[in-house]
């Protein structure tokens, strides 16, 4: 049956176009290529939990290997491609931590001279950054200095032993910080039962308060009549003569190949899904792939290299409790300050300690734990007894970062894969070196014994971003201020492909406040944009 | 296929090496866990073996304690890769043994459903925080 509106993938920004769209009238159609992951099948309902991460919940598709996952070929990246296909997207296996981006993210060209301006500000998003929070839940502590207010929040998480001694060391030094604003609910929320600290959110949470998108929006829209169709795998998007968007071809959940059309096609596949559709879409009359006249499908892709420090502290924090990547945040740096020796700058994330089994591991490949007989004494000095911090740093957008379809890697259909080409910048080097020395400062402010840091960390390349720009100007970008791909009228992005700058703050509040916004836009005259 | 890499005995002192019991303390050693060695586990042993052979005449079970540590010690310098992937591994194993968790009191059940307590912290500490006043660029 045709569809007024096709949405290409269900995660994060397709749940949430897909339920601002719900009440409209018009027969919206969802493809998804993974499947719900029942509550009861997450990790933490399991002994083994921590041996799941190395396989089934594995962040890399190329190290799962389920069937609904498509291989990447990320050899030519310091990074390592992450993300998770299934209703709810990568936010099934996000810490939940979700910071909005600055204003100032928003003008990096006007105001720092590097990237580009977005069409859109701060304030245009700023509705839909707070309808976002209502419909996800988000617990944090309204006043935070570094934004512009935030209200409506539910009670922060719990900071725990170790989020007070490390807020110790941020106090000592004089730096911000500030509790984080987290998408898990601390209190009762919309039919959801609140956080009991089960602790590896990243594994998916059966409790239900972590405010992945499959247990967000997904329930209303389907309520309101959105069809959803999982292990639906699209090969490639269709145009006619006048390059009008006609529909989808997609392989069903037995691999047999059908089509599904629309009058309307928004793509929310991810900043690798997105730009490897719009690339496997290519035609007569767009050659170098749907909605490419300007070259920049692919281009410009943004990853946030991602540092990490740790300290080990003498008195056990029993940090290795509660939810593990949101506590506390420091935006201290955040800002551009050219006497550090980089423009822009980043956020310092307090993660809570590993579970034994990683502490273990990691411990033994840094040979900070020994084999032999210190190893016991070694591992219970570790073990509860540490703190880690992220170091996220604003990645700028460079053309030859980029993602393309590799030539002989393919998907279980034998649809393309893509292939990520990606170099680390001199200024994400710089600054990844200058927040681990401060990391390490804050570690030792708190009162650690031994600080630990390196960067880019291999497997973190979670945030996918800049692969089909946002901008005014058809030349150089691939959709305009609306989400509407310049090349074709009926066709949307509302991933985190538009984001023309990666801002230093995990980029899941953004990009749904971006879905919410493209969707107002096309609620306010559908017609315009739906083809007859 | 070798004998060595039959040897069970030999295997279990390589990851008593890596883990040693601690008979006091009632720790399992990396021996009692039951890890199942895999093609890199008998490939490592055959290198330790090998290297026993050349520098003293004997198996690697056949040494007393000390070689069989400076043995392991020189070896794991030269076949990095292997040594740590055995490592890691076992230590992927040995603490989600039981055993293990008993003894060095870890939690035994799943996280969920009964999660934990954690204290809510004294959020008094961002006074000074507060007192800074904003520390964004106000741009719009």
């Amino acid at each position: 049956m045709s569809a007024d509106i096709l949405i290409i993938g269900a995660g994060a920004s397709g749940a949430a176009v897909a339920w601002r769209l719900s009440d409209l009238g018009l027969k919206v159609v969802c493809l998804e290529q993974g499947d719900f992951v029942k509550l009861s099948a997450y990790p933490s309902t399991r002994t083994d939990w921590e041996y799941l991460r190395r396989t089934d919940f594995h962040p890399s598709p190329n190290v799962r290997k389920l069937d609904v996952d498509i291989p990447v070929n990320d050899c030519d990246s310091p990074i390592g491609i992450s993300y998770f296909s299934a209703v709810g997207g990568s936010t099934i296996l996000y810490s939940g931590f979700f910071p909005r981006f600055h204003p100032s993210d928003f003008k990096t060209r006007t105001l720092d001279g590097v990237g580009d301006d977005w069409p859109i500000s701060y304030k245009d998003l700023e509705p839909y950054y707070a309808l976002n929070d209502k419909m996800t839940g988000v617990s944090g502590l309204s006043g935070d200095p570094a934004y512009p207010p935030i209200k409506q929040l539910l009670p922060p998480i719990p900071l725990g032993k170790g989020g007070e001694t490390i807020a110790k060391g941020f106090d000592k030094l004089g730096w911000h910080w500030w509790p984080a604003y987290a998408a898990i609910i601390s209190r009762n929320y919309k039919n959801r039962k609140k956080c009991v600290n089960l602790g590896p959110c990243n594994l998916g949470c059966p409790q239900g308060a972590k405010s992945s998108a499959d247990v967000t929006y997904w329930p209303e829209a389907l309520q309101n009549g959105v069809e959803l169709k999982t292990r639906a795998s699209v090969k490639r998007i269709v145009v006619d003569r006048d390059g009008i968007a006609k529909g989808a071809y997609y392989f069903d959940a037995n691999g047999i190949e059908r089509f599904q059309a629309a009058r309307l096609v928004i793509l929310a596949a991810n900043g690798i899904g997105t730009p490897r559709i719009l690339l496997n879409s290519s035609s007569e009359k767009f050659p170098e792939g749907l909605a490419n006249r300007s070259g920049k499908v692919g281009k410009n892709l943004m990853l946030h290299p991602l540092g990490y420090v740790e300290g080990i502290f003498q008195e056990p924090l029993d940090f290795h409790l509660g939810p593990q990547g949101v506590c506390i945040y420091s935006h201290e740096f955040y800002e551009t300050d050219r006497s550090r020796g980089f423009v822009r700058g980043f956020t310092m994330q307090i993660l809570r300690g590993q579970g034994p089994v990683d502490t273990a591991v990691a411990g033994i490949l840094r040979q900070e734990i020994p084999w032999g007989k210190e190893h016991h004494e070694s591992f219970q000095r570790t073990f509860a007894h540490s703190i880690g911090m992220g170091i996220i740093v604003e990645d700028l957008p460079e053309e030859h970062n980029s993602v393309t379809l590799d030539s002989v890697l393919k998907d279980r259909h034998g649809t393309p894969a893509p292939k990520v080409t990606y170099k680390l910048s001199e200024n994400s080097k710089r600054m990844l070196s200058f927040g681990v020395t401060r990391g390490k400062a804050v570690m030792k402010a708190a009162g650690s014994l031994r600080e630990t840091g390196f960067g880019p960390v291999r497997v973190a390349g979670w945030h996918l971003m800049g692969t089909t720009r946002m901008g005014d100007n058809p030349k150089t970008s691939v959709v305009n201020k609306l989400g509407q791909c310049h090349d074709v009228s009926n066709l949307f992005v509302v991933d985190s492909s538009v984001f023309v700058t990666s801002g230093g703050v995990n980029p899941a509040s953004t990009l749904q406040a971006i879905a919410l916004y493209v969707a107002d836009q096309i609620r306010q005259n559908p017609y315009e944009f739906l083809a007859n | 296929m070798n004998f060595l890499q039959t040897d069970p005995n030999g295997l279990a002192a390589l990851l008593d090496l890596i883990i040693p019991p601690n008979q006091e303390a009632g720790i399992p050693g990396g021996s009692q866990v039951g890890f199942e060695p895999d093609k890199n586990a008998w490939e490592s042993l055959k290198i330790l073996d090998d290297s026993a052979q050349a520098t003293f005449n004997k198996t690697f079970l056949q040494l007393n304690y000390e070689d069989r540590l400076n043995i392991l010690s020189k070896e794991r310098k030269r076949h990095k890769i292997a040594f740590i992937q055995l490592a890691r591994l076992l230590v992927e194993h040995y603490y989600q043994h039981r055993a293990v968790c008993q003894a060095l009191g870890l939690p035994m059940s799943p996280p969920f459903p009964e999660g934990c307590h954690v204290e809510d912290g004294d959020l008094s500490l961002l006074e000074s925080v507060y007192r800074r006043g904003p520390i964004y660029r106000n741009v719009d």
